[in-house]
Parts: structure tokens; sequence; C-alpha cells
């Protein structure tokens, strides 16, 4: 009658009544080698946090009082695991607690204030609160604006969704010049 | 029984009494303890303590005053004591941040400051007897209008756990300048605490 160890049943043959033998080793071999695959699956999870950096070096044209989407080409990005594909939509496919980070560089004559948000959707989201979003703005005046906002998520479902938004209030003629987005998951949940 | 160098892996020495039944068994126990140490370590980072809290919804805060932002709704809660109390129950770096967003109540006049700050107090370590000091963090703007505000800030700090000594509930505050209007938080607000690491070693 064999015997298992406690958190992992791993099989061990009795010690007086069993003679070790080939299938005894190879039984306790391959049970310990699942239990490491799962392991180095986790230790991968630790290691490898889904994250994304979506960068915007390229002008994007803003209209006065009107959110506009940061989109992205697939040059400007730190992109491992395929999160972004076009456009402005970033989809996160594991739930989990998420840190969310983005900037915007804006030229314009005029503004009376700036906002960047995040907007994100998905299962889940809706309970926990509006478009989860931020921003910073700042009173009346020309020049380079840059703006900067965080952001923590508890996705509990996967496939949520993020973008960046700007949005310019003011007079003149409003023009983003460089933004970026950052998500990387600090926990699951 | 010899044991390997790095993990302590048990093996028969040549003297032993041949019985490999036995150094099989507790070759299987000890990669079991191994394993589980491991596995429980990792499960630690992926799994770290985490609080987050919902607004419950403050109508009509004044202006010119610091107005006190209370959060009773429990979003997430792991590695925490029940309820509303964030008292910090390990050691470790946390980050903690709010998020607030707020509604005028009536018409604003132009370029209304807003703000919102974040504050727990820390003991002093290692003698938490003598006192605690202070952290805050802060984040204001400029906005008119009429729509909702939205606001966030946030703070990184240490905390050693000692014995019977609590860091501290988080406050936060929220200071509005309108003119002719209010303000009210709303109970899509949320307050979060999560631990990031643990401390040097």
């Amino acid at each position: 009658m064999p015997g298992f160890t406690t958190h992992y049943g791993f099989p061990f043959p009795h010690m007086l009544t069993e003679v070790v033998d080939a299938t005894n080793w190879k039984n306790l071999s391959e049970a310990i080698d699942v239990q490491m695959t799962n392991i180095n699956t986790l230790a991968n999870q630790v290691k490898f946090p889904n994250v994304i950096t979506a960068v915007r070096a390229s002008s994007l044209a803003l209209t006065l009082n009107t959110l506009t989407d940061v989109t992205y080409t697939s040059t400007e990005f730190q992109n491992p695991a395929g999160m972004w594909t076009s456009g402005a939509t970033i989809t996160i496919p594991e739930a989990g607690i998420y840190y969310l980070s983005g900037f915007a560089r804006v030229t314009s004559t005029t503004v009376t204030f700036n906002k960047i948000l995040f907007t994100t959707t998905g299962t889940g989201l809706g309970t926990f609160g509006p478009p989860a979003a931020v921003n910073h703005s700042s009173s009346s005046s020309a020049g380079d604006w840059l703006t900067n906002a965080t952001c923590l998520i508890p996705a509990t479902s996967p496939n949520w969704t993020a973008k960046l938004q700007v949005l310019m209030n003011g007079t003149g003629s409003p023009n983003l010049t460089q933004a970026g987005l950052s998500i990387v998951r600090l926990s699951l949940i | 029984m010899e044991l390997t160098p790095s993990q302590g892996l048990p093996f028969p020495s040549d003297e032993d009494f041949g019985n490999g039944a036995l150094d099989l068994q507790f070759l299987a126990q000890t990669v079991d303890t191994k394993l589980f140490a491991k596995e429980t370590a990792l499960r630690s980072i992926l799994y770290p303590p985490v609080k987050i809290l919902g607004a419950a919804g403050t109508p009509n805060l004044s202006n010119g005053v610091q107005n006190l932002v209370t959060f009773s709704r429990i979003i997430q809660n792991r590695g925490f004591n029940p309820g509303t109390d964030m008292t910090l129950l390990q050691s470790g770096t946390y980050m903690m941040g709010v998020f607030i967003e707020a509604q005028c109540v009536g018409t604003v006049s132009a370029n209304t400051v807003r703000g919102v700050s974040l504050s727990i107090n820390l003991p002093i370590i290692p003698d938490p007897i003598s006192g605690f000091v202070t952290q805050t963090a802060t984040n204001s703007i400029v906005e008119p209008g009429t729509g909702n505000s939205l606001l966030t800030t946030q703070l990184i700090f240490d905390y050693q756990a000692v014995a019977g000594i609590s860091p501290g509930t988080p406050v936060v505050n929220y200071f509005h300048t309108n003119t002719g209007s209010l303000m009210s938080v709303l109970n899509t607000s949320y307050i979060w605490l999560i631990k990031i690491s643990e401390l040097g070693s």
C-alpha cells in the first residue's frame, strides 16, 4: 500500500511491504514533474504580469471641448502580450487589479482647462464605478501642456478594455504632440 | 542520510542500511515540502493584501474648507480585517490612492479650484510609542463648468509591522472654492490600498 505526501500527494512505496522498482521512481518523478510545471506557471505569472506601454509620438489634432481617443500605431508599443491590435482600445485578457498611468502633451493657443481620462469597460467594472477616469487641468494660458494621471482598476472579469482620452477646453486649435498609456497588473483577483 | 547542498534533498549515504522505499519516501516528502513553500511564496506575490472601499456619497460639501470623505462600501478585501478597517496586518511596501468623482450643485464661476488630499499616520519605527509621522499626497485642479470633477492622488510608503500598533486610518479630504455652488462627492469615488512588495532583505 503506497503512501502519499501531504500537499501534492506524491506517491512513495511502503517501506515494509514494497520493494522499490522502476515504476515507483517513474510515478514519483511524473508527479513531481506535474507540480513543478504548475509552479513554473505561477513563477511566470509573477515575473511576466500583463503589461503594455502604448506611446503616441506623432501629432493628433484635437477638437475643442470634445473627448478625443488617443490612437497608436504598431511602432509605438511595448506590447508583449498583444493586448493592442489597432486604434485606441487596449484589451486586457486577464482579470486582476491593474495600475494605469497616462500622460498627454498638447500645444494650444489658449485653453481654460485640459483633461485626460482612462475609459474602461468590462464585466464587473460597472459595479465598481463609472468609466474609471482621472484628470488634471490648469488655468487659462497658451503654450505646451503636459498632463498626467494614474488610476487603479479592479477588473473582476477578463477581456476588459481601456483607452486614453484627451479633452481641451478653450479657444484656438489644440494639437496633441505626445501621449502614452501604461498598464500593469499588480495582483490577480 | 545525506543532503544536497542547495535545497537539502535527502539521499542515502554509503553507510546507510539499504531501504529504498524509505529513502524514496524521504525524498518525496522533502520535495513536497520544498515545492509547497515555493508555491506559497509565489501566491503571496500574485495575491497580495488589497483593500478597495467605495464612498458612501457625500452631498453638498461647503466651499473654502476641507471636507472629510468617508468610505463604507467594500469593493475588494483580501489580507485585511473585515469591514472598512484598513489596518495593515503585514509589513511591506504599500501603494495607496484615492479617486474622487464630484459633481457641482448649481452654476459655477470659471476657473474654480478643486482638490483632494490623502494622508495616513505611520508610527515611528522602531519606537512607535514616541509618535507618528503623517504622510500626505495632494492633487488639485482648476476647472470651470457644471460637469463632473475627477481627481486622483496617491502615495507609496513602507510599513514595518509592530504588534499592537496600527498605522492609523487613511484620511481623505475634499476641497473646493466654487462660487455660487456646492459640490457633492459621488459614490463612484473610492480609496485603495495594495501591497506591492516585501521590505528589502
